[in-house]
């Protein structure tokens, strides 16, 4: 059975199959030599950023967590994030397992890193969706608290009312849903509120447009961290997307076909 | 002396590792006609060779240059972790520049795609400590920061949980030199908080000894004194002298038409105000009047100018090189004699989105002079005034249209008080390239800051490998090719698709 993995190692973005090569060393001067830190080559890269996907081949510096030791030629699945970049690379592990271990994980890993990474945030968000539906936007519009504050400001203050560049500028997509995947959702039609803002707060929240077709990952507006500044208020049933795994078109789903057995 | 000497040796030694992949990075000293580069210029694309495969949308950068000890610099941009976590990003060097390395510190969200929102951060005076103010990733909460200098261990919230509605901290920090309060960090955070009563959002967030804590005690002192259009603008630039002199400059909104969701809004009528305070911001920024009628309205902080236009865009468009335009301002304080203060500001002019005009006072903000300088289709003004009385403005303009476009990046020079500058282009680079990826494309603002006689500066640009581009030399960390203008991921053979990077520079 392999070892269970901590809730630091789930959320860990850079992890790799490595090789402890030098104990108390590093591969930067910048990073204070002591017992936690070590040099580990970088056998196999199974989920990263793409700035770090390349790394196969490479010493890196890895500083360990709590009381975890390693040992010289020691094996292991690296759970880590990044501390320190510079002409290397120091990363600090939150959890590591010997490989022997660790085989049904290796199994499920594919070939590409940045799509591992991506089919995992997938997975998260399909784990803590309160719906998943599949369907096309049959609309986009403005919600009505929006208008109303609009309409409210206009009258107060020559029409704009207070303007941010951080301004999520809200839109509710509806969806006309073919089936549901997860979760109980009533109705042949489902309400999601995104951020049409290309601010850098919200860049990479869904941007939902009639006629697109796929998979809608959905939480309810109550169990989500929404910027309060930004956080609709009007409705807690109300569903919310603004993580970039929340939508999956039909033709680049294959993680969340396997989740959803189809 | 023997640091510089070192500074020298090691951007040798880096230009020269380099180019033992072929990749000559550094130009020539030899001047364009506009002005050449003085001895000492230094000028490095921020990003570390271990991140050669990053291409990401580095704008909006800052930076703090420690006063005891120059050597150890900060930076900051709209980074992500590269290596995902709990930590945002900030660029370190502890080699006054010549070197950087991106260290996980701010508190942000995991796997946050930005790893801050709006992000500045200032040394205290004794260069003890580091203060920040963010909007955090995930929840856009104004958070003011603290780590200790020159650990830098992640950094302390010293406003747990943060404070909603509030937007563009800008930081500057100082300490007590001497006198009632000596030894005492004193932390004055810019920021438009739209929870301020009655639509006067120009707000300085004031900590009189922040070097304790959290909680942190800090006060939100309301600028703005004048009616409003509902709010003011987002800029607050607040500056301290050692003599306990504090300013602050922003933009007073007064009308505006449009729309921000169609990216039509513009301000009609904005005023440029500066406000001081001569205890350290204890007595609420009022001691800098307007007179009575007719001359004045009798209300603290004085109108430099008044009734100005200028659009407040949501998207970047083509005119604007992909930039959104809102404003631009920055104010500065001579070292010497806290009377005399530089002004810049932007302003609609004819044929021009966005026009940066430069004024000086020196007479503590009571009277100002007129244009010394004015920049068209120019954005993210930032001054800075050297122990010699030099006054240094760094600026981001637009020149050409289509595929010709180009942001040229521009330091001006005044030993005059400026009745003459002196020119000298950092970066010309494509503005068309690469398509944003967001808002905004190379940030709401860049900075300038003077230590002793040096300037320091940092900005966002394309980060091509065209010496061309950057007609006074470059040093890059991360691995290019600059014969075929290629940059390279870590293997120093995969192409790496161009973006935008900070860059940093002192002379």
């Amino acid at each position: 059975m392999p070892p269970k993995l901590s809730a630091a190692a789930k959320e860990a973005r850079f992890v790799f199959k490595g090789t402890v090569q030098k104990l108390k060393a590093a591969t930067m001067r910048e990073v204070t030599v002591d017992q936690k830190t070590a040099v580990v080559r970088v056998d196999e890269v199974i989920h990263a950023p793409e700035v770090l996907s390349q790394y196969a081949g490479q010493d890196i510096t890895v500083i360990v967590s709590g009381n975890k030791k390693l040992k010289k030629g020691q094996q292991s699945v690296f759970y880590t994030n990044g501390v320190l970049f510079g002409d290397s690379v120091a990363v600090q592990a939150v959890d590591h397992q010997d490989l022997d271990k660790m085989a049904p994980v290796m199994a499920v890993a594919g070939a590409d890193p940045v799509k591992n990474l991506a089919h995992r945030d997938v997975q998260e968000r399909f784990e803590s969706a309160d719906v998943v539906v599949s369907g096309r936007v049959t609309s986009v519009r403005i919600p009505s608290d929006v208008v109303t504050r609009m309409a409210t400001r206009a009258a107060e203050t020559n029409g704009n009312g207070k303007v941010s560049e951080h301004d999520p500028d809200w839109r509710i997509g509806e969806i006309q849903v073919d089936q549901v995947h997860k979760g109980n959702h009533k109705g042949k039609t489902a309400e999601v509120r995104f951020p049409s803002s290309t601010d850098v707060m919200w860049h990479d929240a869904p941007k939902f447009h009639t006629g697109q077709e796929g998979f809608f990952i959905l939480h309810k507006s109550t169990r989500e961290t929404v910027a309060a500044r930004h956080a609709p208020t009007q409705d807690a049933g109300e569903y919310v997307a603004f993580h970039p795994a929340d939508f999956q078109p039909f033709d680049e789903a294959d993680g969340i076909r396997n989740l959803i057995g189809s | 002396m023997a640091a510089r000497k070192q500074a020298k040796k090691s951007a040798k030694k880096s230009a020269h590792r380099a180019s033992t992949n072929g990749t000559p990075k550094r130009a020539s000293r030899k001047g364009n006609g506009i002005g050449q580069a003085p001895p000492g210029f230094f000028l490095i694309n921020m990003i570390p060779q271990s991140l050669s495969g990053e291409t990401g949308q580095d704008s909006e950068p800052h930076l703090t240059v420690n006063p005891a000890n120059p050597n150890m610099i900060i930076g900051t941009a709209f980074s992500p972790n590269p290596g995902g976590g709990a930590l945002g990003p900030v660029y370190k060097s502890i080699n006054g520049g010549t070197t950087w390395t991106v260290n996980a510190i701010v508190p942000s969200q995991p796997g946050s795609a930005i790893g801050t929102g709006d992000i500045t951060t200032s040394f205290n005076r004794t260069g003890t400590k580091l203060y920040g103010g963010i909007l955090r990733a995930g929840t856009g909460a104004l958070t003011f920061l603290r780590t200790n200098v020159p650990a830098f261990p992640p950094m302390t919230v010293l406003n747990p949980p943060g404070r909603p509605n509030a937007d563009q901290p800008f930081t500057h920090a100082t300490t007590v030199p001497a006198g009632p309060g000596a030894g005492q960090d004193r932390v004055y955070i810019g920021d438009n908080d739209f929870a301020a009563p009655g639509g006067k959002t120009q707000t300085v967030d004031e900590s009189l000894n922040a070097g304790i804590g959290p909680p942190t005690a800090f006060n939100s002192v309301r600028e703005e004194k004048r009616p409003t259009v509902g709010q003011d603008g987002p800029q607050c630039r607040p500056v301290a002298h050692p003599d306990g002199t504090v300013y602050a400059a922003f933009y007073g909104w007064r009308a505006m038409t449009g729309n921000f969701a169609a990216n039509t809004l513009v301000i009609t009528s904005a005023d440029v105000v500066v406000v001081r305070d001569d205890k350290w911001g204890t007595g609420g920024f009022l001691n800098l009047k307007e007179p009575p009628a007719p001359l004045g309205d009798g209300l603290a902080g004085v109108r430099v100018i008044k009734g100005i236009s200028f659009p407040f865009m949501r998207n970047g468009t083509a005119p604007t090189g992909q930039q959104r335009i809102g404003g631009t301002i920055s104010i500065a304080v001579d070292p010497n004699n806290s009377n005399n203060v530089f002004l810049a500001f932007g302003a609609k002019g004819p044929g021009s989105f966005l026009t940066i005009h430069v004024r000086r006072s020196t007479n503590r903000g009571a009277t100002w002079s007129n244009d010394l300088l004015a920049v068209p289709n120019a954005t993210n003004a930032a001054l800075a005034i050297n122990s010699a009385g030099v006054v240094g403005l760094l600026y981001q303009q637009v020149v050409g249209l289509g595929a010709g476009q180009r942001w040229v990046t521009h330091l001006q020079r005044s030993g005059n008080g400026g009745v003459t500058w002196t020119d000298l282009i950092l970066a010309t680079v494509p503005a068309t390239t690469p398509v944003k990826t967001f808002d905004p494309y190379i940030g709401d603002y860049d900075h300038l800051v003077a230590v002793g006689p040096r300037f320091y500066g940092i900005f966002s640009a394309n980060n091509t490998p065209n010496m061309a581009n950057f007609p006074n030399g470059v040093v890059y960390q991360r691995n290019a090719n600059f014969t075929t203008q290629t940059l390279l991921n870590v293997n120093k053979s995969s192409p790496v698709a161009p973006s935008i990077d900070p860059f940093f520079f002192k002379l």
